[in-house]
């Protein structure tokens, strides 16, 4: 253990949660079971990576909350599956003392499951055998269907959602509820890997996180077989709440700043001004137009179904007694406007009206939309971060998103890491122009905007026309390659992406802002976006980080922060930028710059 | 001059050195020696200098890696040392700005401690829903009230 994390909740409790897992604590585990078949010999070994799980460090009291795991396991190896990364991957819960019952098996979909006779919430007194529920009456514990939303699911990544919705305290005994076990040998895949455990008071729709656990787990492996890459005991220390020297970075105590990095009371310093860090939110709620073409009366707007469709066309063109109408009526071609396919359901009235073209009743009935302008979220997303490091950042991450009809766009990874993310398309049904906005933790970040309708002709001259666009459109969109995205799993379906340029200089815009982040795919407006892929999409381009065992053993994790001597008694390695030694003892000149040069090299304290 | 000897396991670079006590024995400095790096001769059994490879010269305070040792004659050796520093002159009251530690950290600090493989990783992260609701639009001049209503 080196050092903790403090829960804190609203009823009052505090509790420190230990944090067991550093480079040495990885290492006992691996010498431990070297030489074993299976990563742990016993309950306990198995849960060890929730440990901290256990009653004495459980926030007692605390009401509502959702357990909100994931795991990070960066490695070099993961050319397959999560299967194969984790040959043994599980996730589940105990049903007694010896039995553990499958969750989410080894393969873990993205979405909701149901998940039916598990024990969430089960533990064991000492000696018991069966287990008792910490929420016996929730939908939680015991074995009812309790909702698991698996948030994300990468080779390297495991998000996942479990609610607990009862406010029953937990007492005595060890809680053994959840285990991840993840490890294994079988293809010869050795891995240290961590676990995330985040728990989150739950009230109604949204969720405020009250702390986080920390554990990891290692391997069974002997260490040569480790490789240094996924030998990750680096995230495993990671605490979010964690300040280096217990101070707020931003103002230095000694200097008496009133704030910005360098303090500008600080004797010599560079002032930085009164600059506000607190942000001007712009909230990401655009409202829509308050006037729309239907409010003018001159236009009507209906959503016909495929059916009502036909039978309007066969009324227009079949219909002998109505061509001798039309000459008396007027053309009823001539009160269309436009027919086009939208990716959205309009708002619409909820029981059909006639659609009438000029003077004519054309006998269909149709629903009618009632509001030109539609809203579709799509969301939320959360970029979880990888290492709890500088790489999760620029200029070391990268991230893009493809957006449906707009194709793919640079977004700074800095702007959304471990934030909320939304996006909001709003549609104008009647133009077919869209806005997309990129809304993260409720503002707005990125706006966007293009076409989306899908034009169908209604008369005979109408398909040159469109043919005749596309010609120029491609002419337009030399410059934008067609690449399809690799994704083993299939799930990303924009393989048969279509690509050009209804705007060829948004094109080039895009292509370069994403030229380092693949797939440089780019899908832009009108009618070819509906080839492409419907789904948003963020893209990662994060480092493979190298993490050589021993690294914070023999040269320490990056620091700059100020400490005493006596603060850093025990702390192991350690490297000064500079220090301050009280003259004694007749140091002399050449004995003050050897002891400067060897504190400044690293030393052990 | 007092020289007393020790043996220590602790790698040279470690602030607080466990040292065992061995002898204690009467030495004399060589001539136009410096603090850091003194030569030292004293007369002792050979058999007690073997496990010695630290000692401390009582006046001057300060404590000294043996470095190497020339045998003169039967019980007369020749030490030649080096100042152990941060032995001698450590103090908790000293202080700094401490770029790397194995207990505190920050690991947003980019130091450049990790390194990285040039095959970086490239993850998917779909969002939950799609545009995949596809509907028909279709727009007819109106006439602000049909003539049937």
């Amino acid at each position: 253990m080196f050092g903790s994390v403090v829960i804190s909740t609203e009823d009052g409790f505090t509790n420190t949660i230990p944090v067991f897992c550093d480079t040495q604590y990885a290492e006992k585990l691996y010498t431990d079971q070297s030489g074993r078949l299976g990563p742990f010999n016993s309950i306990e070994e198995a849960i060890w990576g929730l440990r901290f799980y256990q009653s004495e460090f459980w926030p007692r009291g605390l009401s509502n909350f959702i357990l909100n795991f994931a795991w990070n396991c960066p490695t070099t190896d993961n050319e397959g599956t999560m299967k194969k990364v984790f040959p043994n991957a599980n996730i589940g819960a105990f049903t007694s003392s010896s039995t553990k019952t499958t969750l989410l098996g080894t393969q873990f979909p993205v979405g909701q499951r149901q998940i039916s006779s598990y024990y969430i919430g089960s533990y064991y007194i000492s000696g018991a055998s069966t287990p008792k529920y910490l929420f016996p009456d929730c939908g939680c514990g015991g074995r009812s269907n309790v909702p698991i939303t698996v948030h994300s699911y990468t080779r390297a990544h495991f998000s996942a959602t479990i609610p607990v919705l009862r406010n029953d305290a937990f007492s005595g005994g060890s809680l053994t509820n959840i285990f991840l076990e993840a490890l294994g040998n079988s293809s010869g895949y050795s891995h240290v890997g961590t676990l995330y455990l985040e728990v989150s008071r739950y009230d109604g729709p949204s969720a405020s996180e009250v702390g986080w656990f920390f554990s990891c787990w290692a391997s069974s492996r002997p260490v040569a077989d480790i490789n240094p890459v996924s030998y990750m005991a680096l995230a495993s220390g990671y605490d979010p709440n964690y300040q280096s020297d217990g101070r707020d970075p931003f103002v230095d105590e000694s200097g008496g700043g009133s704030g910005g990095l360098v303090p500008s009371g600080s004797p010599g310093g560079i002032s930085t001004g009164s600059f506000d860090f607190t942000d001007d939110p712009v909230l990401g709620d655009t409202p829509v137009p308050d006037i729309s073409v239907r409010s003018t009366g001159f236009v009507e707007l209906f959503m016909p179904t495929g059916g009502e469709l036909n039978s309007l066309s066969s009324w227009m063109h079949s219909n002998v007694e109505q061509l001798l109408k039309s000459s008396i009526l007027g053309d009823p071609i001539n009160s269309i406007i436009s027919l086009h396919a939208v990716p959205c359901i309009p708002i619409h009235s909820a029981t059909p009206s006639r659609i009438w073209l000029g003077l004519n009743d054309t006998g269909v009935d149709s629903l009618e939309i009632t509001n030109q302008y539609q809203k579709v979220t799509l969301g939320p997303l959360q970029l979880t971060e990888i290492y709890g490091a500088y790489l999760d950042y620029t200029p070391h991450s990268y991230v893009s998103l493809f957006l449906p009809f707009i194709g793919t766009v640079g977004l700074d990874v800095d702007d959304i890491r471990g934030r909320e993310m939304y996006i909001v398309y709003t549609f104008d049904v009647f133009t077919g122009a869209f806005v997309a906005e990129v809304i993260v933790d409720g503002e707005l970040h990125y706006s966007y905007s293009g076409t989306c309708i899908y034009q169908i002709p209604v008369s005979g001259n109408y398909m040159p026309n469109i043919v005749s666009s596309i010609v120029s459109i491609a002419t337009t969109a030399i410059n934008v390659g067609l690449q399809t995205p690799v994704d083993e799993t299939g799930s990303i379906g924009v393989g048969s992406a279509i690509v050009a340029g209804m705007q060829s200089g948004v094109a080039q815009d895009a292509v370069g802002a994403v030229k380092s982040v693949q797939p440089h795919t780019n899908l832009h407006g009108g009618s070819l976006g509906h080839l492409g892929g419907k789904t948003p999409y963020l893209i990662l381009q994060t480092p493979r980080a190298l993490v050589p065992a021993y690294q914070n053993k023999l040269i320490g994790y990056p620091n700059m922060s100020y400490h005493t001597f006596e603060e850093l008694n025990g702390s192991g390695y350690t490297e000064f930028y500079k220090i301050r030694v009280p003259m004694r003892n007749g140091m002399s000149d050449e004995e003050l710059a050897e002891f400067e040069e060897i504190m400044y090299n690293g030393v052990i304290f | 001059m007092t020289i007393r000897f020790y043996i220590c396991t602790a790698p040279r670079n470690h602030v607080n050195k466990q040292m065992t006590g061995l002898f204690e024995a009467e030495g004399t400095l060589r001539e136009e020696t410096s603090w850091l790096n003194p030569e030292i001769t004293v007369e002792v059994a050979s058999k007690d200098l073997g496990g010695a490879n630290m000692c401390q010269i009582v006046e001057l305070g300060r404590y000294y890696f043996i470095n190497d040792v020339v045998i003169l004659r039967n019980h007369l050796f020749k030490l030649i040392c080096h100042e152990d520093v941060l032995t001698t002159f450590y103090t908790p009251k000293a202080e700094g700005i401490v770029k790397r530690n194995s207990t505190f950290y920050n690991l947003y600090y980019d130091d450049g401690s990790f390194k990285k493989d040039s095959r970086s990783h490239v993850l998917y992260y779909k969002f939950p829903q799609s545009l995949n609701d596809m509907r028909y639009v279709l727009a007819v001049a109106g006439w602000g009230n049909h003539p049937a209503e």
